[in-house]
């Protein structure tokens, strides 16, 4: 979804630069967690990249957009056929202000800013120049599967030491309502929680989470605090008391709100 | 990463993002827990 997004903002531009993109989604690669509109400015910055390379090198060309798994994790990886990069440019290659284009071309921290954000996720960016010109850079980020995918009574590394997962039987019977307008989110939700034994339902908008808590009893209602749009339906925290309002009209035991 | 926040509903909980589901179950956990919902009640 995030690789489709960012091809649908670029496509004017790589349509008028004669530039073929060559992109096919992998199924049954497991999701990643992750902030969408960043991860999003990282394929901006790596396809706009690959996009002025091949026009310095040629008139039209190729970028390859590749997905797989390494153990863990979830490889993205871009590879253009533009000019390539110098051997003695690829160590400054993510530094901050580091550039190889003209003056005006470029400040030189699109690529720091996508270390910065890879690294945030828990991942990390590779560069290479290829034998036969051109070049591919390739993100690392950790698959929400392996966070999610485990049973009792395995570990977790929670980054604080470790904490024995919850057991099925914690879960059964209990509903959560997930509001979310990330679609990755909402699955990765869906995926994770469902199969710990918990029934769950999803909602984009806060419409449509009202009309679920008015036709359903929650037990716990993850809320997004920062919905997409404008007006009182985008401020999370009015959502949610709106949400408990209309619970507390069906049921005298309301859901307990989770604010994400 | 979970912390309480006083502009919510009241016994809401709140959780940071980007987390991972893990974080969620173990916030479900408390929040399922007898001694949890035994409050609730009260």
């Amino acid at each position: 979804m995030v690789i489709d997004r960012t091809l649908q903002l670029q496509d004017h531009s790589l349509r008028r630069n004669n530039v073929e993109v060559e992109f096919q989604a992998v199924p049954g690669l497991p999701p990643i967690v992750g902030d969408a509109n960043q991860l999003i400015q990282i394929f901006l910055n790596l396809i706009s990249n690959a996009e002025q390379a091949i026009r310095e090198a040629r008139p039209s060309g190729r970028i390859q957009i590749r997905l797989g798994r390494s153990g863990n994790r979830v490889t993205a990886t871009v590879q253009d056929d533009g000019v390539g990069i110098a051997p003695e440019v690829l160590p400054k290659l993510f530094d901050p202000f580091f550039t190889t284009k003209r003056p005006g071309g470029g400040t030189g921290l699109g690529l720091s800013i996508c270390m910065s954000i890879v690294r945030e996720h828990g991942g990390n960016i590779e560069a290479s120049s290829l034998p036969a010109g051109g070049a591919a850079f390739t993100i690392t980020l950790p698959a929400a599967e392996a966070e999610a995918g485990r049973r009792v009574p395995s570990k977790i590394d929670s980054g604080s030491g470790e904490r024995a997962m919850p057991t099925l039987d914690a879960f059964s019977k209990h509903t959560v309502l997930v509001l979310d307008d990330e679609e990755s989110i909402r699955m990765l939700l869906t995926e994770g929680l469902a199969s710990y034994g918990l029934k769950v339902d999803c909602a984009a908008t806060a419409e449509q989470a009202l009309t679920l808590v008015l036709n359903s009893k929650y037990d716990v209602v993850l809320c997004d605090l920062k919905l997409s749009g404008s007006g009182p339906n985008s401020d999370g925290y009015g959502v949610a008391q709106r949400l408990k309002i209309a619970a507390s009209a069906i049921s005298p035991k309301s859901f307990t709100c989770l604010a994400t | 990463m979970s912390e309480d926040s006083s502009n919510l509903p009241s016994a809401a909980r709140r959780l940071q993002k980007p987390f991972r589901v893990s974080d969620v179950l173990h916030i479900l956990t408390e929040i399922f827990s007898p001694s949890s919902l035994e409050s609730t009640r009260q």
